[in-house]
């Protein structure tokens, strides 16, 4: 009966989302909210989240896995080259990551996500393991500025290390899609297996301007930096980069390269950056001691350490997800006091001000709303 | 009087040594479970969610239809205990924290009964918990209504308490809602009428929201059949009221059970606390649907050694509490729930009277030190 009838209000939800929205519904399920019954007829129907049904999963390699997901009708869209806050529950326990949407818009629905799995983490080993079709997750809407402009470029470069390749495989796709004429090109560097090889070895095909260089960065091919970036490699690939736009994503030393060797250049303006790892380790150590007080739970810390490690040591358990400053699930209000991003080095001193406490440590005594 | 306990314990005290190696056993089962905590525990509460709200919504649906009105009673009042006893509560001990998950985190949970989550957690979760059987600190002994040991001074007021006690049972969720009110201290005057207004503002909210929607919204949506949502409702409520105040007060009150003075409190070390924990509280025995139905407070001695491990988790620990109870000589109360609940209703009857031994009548109290200052009910 149950599926008949989640088949049947399929169509119906989005003009019952409205109803089911206004202060009278929330006042007769108070102090639950609607969502927690519409999951009994259908774990996708939410009148607030993105919830995602995971419809097929496919290893790319040994360390990357590619899942489709299919959200419901809460998805207002993405631009090539956005990410999405992932939530997914491992073991009983959750956690969210952002991870790039690897498929283009023009590619439409499901979306696709491809997950490089790390040793030790949770959600890796949750992709690699425990996933299975079927299953629901919760999706944020798309975030982030890693997109083309509007009025594509005619020339652009494309540098990518790694899974970094996923957001801007999303881009090419889109251009793909938009028979982009303009000359592209892609240098990719790669450890060992490319994500997403034959995808990349199509584009070749569907992409007439695409010029595509892949080096291998592995251990095995002797010298270890001659196949890593740098200028000279850049010059020979392309020796006409200083008039592209350009993309790159990557692991932090890729692209504490490119961005150094972009700003020497002047050509800072050009480059357009994403990083899913902290650019460097948030060195979180040798702080002096300064007293943290956590205003609503009453409770003051004097030790060391990020404000999320010290709220946590002292009993309190705040809202978290990533611990690197991507996700901002951590996100609280500083009431006073100064403290400093260790991830851009920013120094927030106004009082009020909103401010990351797993990348934040504190510089002086510090009042938090929490 | 006799005293049942379930196996003879010689009733001698420990000493330092004793009590600390109880202590080291104790946390080393705490932590052998937390260490476990997973899947398992993430499907129990998640399934008994699930439970809880296709009873509340087929139970509601069935009070529509005037034929199913015991049927749709009876779902509704499975719903509503599950969700005070077994989700509520547990969930608001932040016993399932670990799961990191928004909608269960013990701070935030917002229960579907008239206490308001943030008093709840100051008067239940701090003053109850940590000054378990306290007389004059843990304000669930006798709800500032009865009188329910020794240490609390008898007067003439006290000769109705067995009516109290009915009145409070009945209406046990209004008597949880004004609880962290202290009405009585300030009639006394000993509680600002500004602090008062302010804890009654959240409690009124609340409850009228509460109220409204089993008594307004819901017979109001059934049309002809109002009257039969609505006494299906108060039914509901009522049936649930009196099942929360045996369960609540079978666990600390029978006999065998210890009530304290401030003084005997103060200054106490983690063993020592442990063991008032276990003193002053009484499992009750039955089958695993009444372990359920008490949201695992038939457990009482388990929940108050370890209030934030999943409440499911007790059953399996309790033998081990049991045994360690044994091997240190420490009394570990536990009966059918109707032999509990009996002496407890025996002891209402019997406070009710002046004590025979005017010997343990306070008089200065001291304060006791607490271990760890929270500034105001509404601290997460």
């Amino acid at each position: 009966m149950l599926p008949q009838l989640r088949q049947s209000l399929r169509p119906a939800r989005r003009p019952l989302n409205e109803l089911l929205r206004t202060r009278v519904v929330s006042a007769l399920v108070k102090p639950r909210r609607v969502d927690d019954y519409l999951e009994l007829i259908d774990p996708l129907w939410s009148v607030q989240y993105v919830r995602a049904r995971v419809v097929r999963i496919h290893e790319e390699t040994r360390r990357a896995v590619s899942l489709w997901l299919q959200p419901n009708e809460l998805w207002r869209g993405f631009r090539a080259g956005q990410y999405v806050r992932l939530t997914i529950s491992n073991r009983g326990v959750q956690y969210s990551r952002c991870f790039s949407l690897s498929s283009a818009p023009a590619d439409g629905l499901p979306l696709r996500v491809t997950i490089q799995t790390v040793v030790d983490g949770c959600v890796s080993e949750w992709a690699r393991q425990y996933v299975q079709v079927g299953d629901i997750v919760e999706v944020s809407q798309a975030l982030g500025e890693f997109v083309l402009p509007h009025a594509v470029p005619r020339r652009l470069l494309f540098i990518t290390g790694g899974s970094g390749i996923t957001p801007v495989m999303s881009l090419a796709r889109q251009l793909t899609h938009e028979r982009f004429t303009g000359e592209l090109y892609w240098l990719h560097y790669s450890r060992d297996e490319v994500i997403l090889a034959d995808e990349l070895a199509d584009l070749e095909r569907t992409l007439p301007g695409l010029r595509l260089f892949v080096h291998n960065t592995g251990r095995r091919c002797g010298v270890l930096s001659r196949n890593h970036f740098s200028e000279e490699q850049l010059h020979r690939s392309v020796p006409e980069y200083r008039s592209c736009e350009v993309y790159a994503c990557g692991p932090a030393a890729l692209i504490e390269d490119v961005t150094g060797l972009f700003r020497e250049r002047g050509l800072l303006d050009r480059l357009q950056v994403e990083h899913f790892l902290p650019s460097r380790r948030v060195p979180i150590a040798g702080q002096q001691a300064c007293r943290v007080e956590f205003q609503r739970s009453a409770v003051v810390s004097t030790g060391t350490g990020s404000l999320l490690d010290r709220a946590e040591a002292s009993g309190l358990l705040p809202r978290f997800g990533c611990r690197m400053g991507v996700c901002r699930s951590c996100v609280c209000r500083k009431i006073s006091g100064v403290v400093r991003n260790e991830l851009t080095g920013r120094v927030s001193t106004e009082p009020d001000e909103d401010i990351q406490l797993c990348i934040s440590t504190a510089c002086s005594d510090v009042v938090l709303d929490l | 009087m006799s005293v049942t306990a379930d196996h003879e314990s010689p009733r001698r005290s420990l000493t330092a040594r004793e009590l600390e190696a109880f202590r080291l056993e104790l946390d080393a089962l705490r932590e052998r479970i937390r260490e476990d905590l997973g899947e398992r525990d993430a499907r129990y509460i998640r399934r008994m969610i699930k439970r809880q709200r296709q009873a509340e919504l087929a139970g509601r649906a069935c009070l529509f239809v005037p034929p199913l009105w015991a049927a749709g009673t009876g779902l509704l009042t499975l719903s509503k205990i599950l969700e005070v006893m077994e989700i509520g509560h547990n969930v608001m001990h932040g016993q399932y924290d670990f799961m990191n998950d928004p909608a269960l985190r013990g701070r935030n949970y917002e229960w579907d009964w008239a206490c308001p989550g943030d008093q709840w957690r100051h008067t239940h979760n701090y003053l109850h918990h940590v000054f378990a059987n306290v007389v004059g600190e843990d304000r669930d002994v006798g709800y500032g209504l009865l009188r329910m040991a020794e240490e609390q001074p008898w007067h003439a007021g006290y000769l109705l308490q067995p009516l109290y006690a009915v009145g409070l049972a009945l209406a046990f969720e209004l008597g949880v809602a004004v609880h962290h009110l202290e009405l009585n201290r300030v009639l006394r005057q000993e509680k600002s009428l500004a602090e008062f207004v302010e804890h009654a503002r959240p409690v009124v909210r609340k409850l009228s929201s509460q109220l409204f929607k089993d008594y307004v919204a819901f017979p109001g949506l059934a049309g002809p059949a109002a009257p039969f949502v609505f006494s299906g409702n108060l039914t509901a409520n009522v049936l649930r009221n009196v099942w929360a105040f045996a369960v609540i007060f079978c666990g600390h009150f029978p006999d065998g059970t210890q009530t304290y003075g401030r003084e005997q409190a103060a200054d106490e070390s983690r063993g020592a606390w442990y063991l008032r924990q276990i003193a002053g509280s009484a499992n009750i025995e039955g089958p695993r649907w009444l372990h359920v139905l008490t949201g695992h407070l038939s457990h009482q001695i388990e929940h108050h050694l370890f209030p934030d491990v999943p409440a499911a988790r007790y059953p399996e620990i309790a033998p081990e509490v049991r045994a360690l109870c044994q091997k240190y000589g420490v009394r570990y109360t536990s009966g059918p729930f109707t032999r509990q609940l009996g002496q407890t209703l025996k002891k209402i009857a019997r406070f009710a009277l002046p004590s025979r031994s005017p010997a343990l009548v306070p008089t200065a109290k001291p304060p006791v030190t607490r271990p760890r200052e929270v500034a105001s009910a509404h601290a997460a």
